[in-house]
């Protein structure tokens, strides 16, 4: 078996050219993914192309955008605003005609506009929670992180969160995201997590990993139930 | 009372699992190695997988499989220095 090769090509979005690498055929099933946020992204970026090559290998289509300021992106971070965000995923969706979405961790708060295609979440997570984690993995580290420059994550800025420099108006913006509700959006989560779910998936928790890696369980287990609902 | 006895101990059964299980699913650790921890097992300083970058992750999925919640001044130091202090301490909060 050829091991599929890797496109990457651009999406425009607000009149700015954005990286996306695709895996896959041309024809049938597209599925565009919506991939986590900040430090999560780092850590679930090995996880997501491996599924993307197995997806492949069984002839769906994948592609991974990088949001405004994100990855390879030359938008600088500071000037991306959440709306900006939201515009590229309904962008990207448009540029590579997705049929169903694939929304991960953090991906799931900007999903909210693929009501109408197949969607398929991962592990959602409330924004006020992501914020949370990036804001606790700072303090734990850096002794002068206290609340008051907590607190100013969300006025002042922009703060370093796992590495990534995030405005405060960013930071507002996903603090106050939740998961949109719809009704026909499909639900995954691991077998090791609370919270509703239409399928669980063994594996562990990479985005929570320091040092990323992959997991072939989680790999097998997400590319068997996507497939369950997108083929 | 037996009753309740036997509880308590199931449920203290239940936290160490489960402290097993994200020691091996966040740090990637062998789950044979880390079923060979004891209470005098060292982790931080002695496990280079965890670092103090791995920290804020460890706690937050204990967290969450635990249902508890972890205020950042609850943490120190001390509580990662051996095994049986993250028991300990998990423990404490999880059976409270």
């Amino acid at each position: 078996m050829t091991v599929p090769a890797p496109r990457f090509w651009q999406y425009e979005s607000l009149g700015a050219a954005q990286p996306i690498m695709s895996f896959g055929p041309d024809s049938g099933p597209q599925l565009l993914i919506i991939p986590p946020l900040f430090e999560e992204l780092n850590r679930t970026r090995k996880l997501l192309t491996d599924v993307m090559r197995v997806l492949s290998a069984q002839g769906v289509a994948s592609h991974l955008p990088d949001l405004p300021g994100t990855g390879e992106s030359e938008t600088d971070l500071v000037d991306a605003k959440w709306a900006d965000w939201r515009h590229a995923v309904t962008d990207a969706a448009t540029a590579c005609q997705a049929s169903a979405v694939f929304a991960v961790r953090g991906g799931c708060l900007l999903d909210d506009g693929m009501a109408s295609k197949l969607l398929i979440r991962f592990s959602p997570v409330e924004g006020k929670r992501l914020i949370r984690d990036l804001v606790r993995s700072r303090s734990l580290n850096d002794g002068d992180f206290d609340s008051v420059a907590q607190q100013a994550v969300f006025t002042d800025g922009p703060t370093i969160l796992g590495g990534y420099p995030i405005t405060s108006a960013l930071a507002c913006a996903v603090r106050d995201a939740g998961i949109a509700d719809i009704g026909t959006a499909k639900t995954l989560r691991l077998e090791t997590e609370n919270g509703d779910a239409d399928g669980r998936v063994s594996g562990p928790p990479l985005w929570r990993r320091a040092e990323p890696s992959g997991s072939d369980e989680l790999t097998a287990a997400l590319t068997f139930a996507i497939m369950d609902w997108v083929d | 009372m037996q009753g309740n006895v036997h509880m308590a101990s199931d449920s203290a059964e239940m936290v160490e699992t489960t402290v097993r299980a994200v020691l091996v699913d966040i740090l990637g650790l062998a789950e044979a190695q880390v079923a060979d921890f004891d209470e005098a097992t060292e982790l931080f300083g002695a496990i280079p997988e965890l670092d103090s970058m791995a920290v804020a992750g460890l706690l937050t999925e204990i967290e969450d499989r635990l249902g508890i919640w972890i205020e950042d001044d609850e943490f120190e130091t001390e509580m990662l220095e051996t095994f049986g202090n993250l028991l300990v301490f998990a423990k404490a909060k999880a059976l409270q």
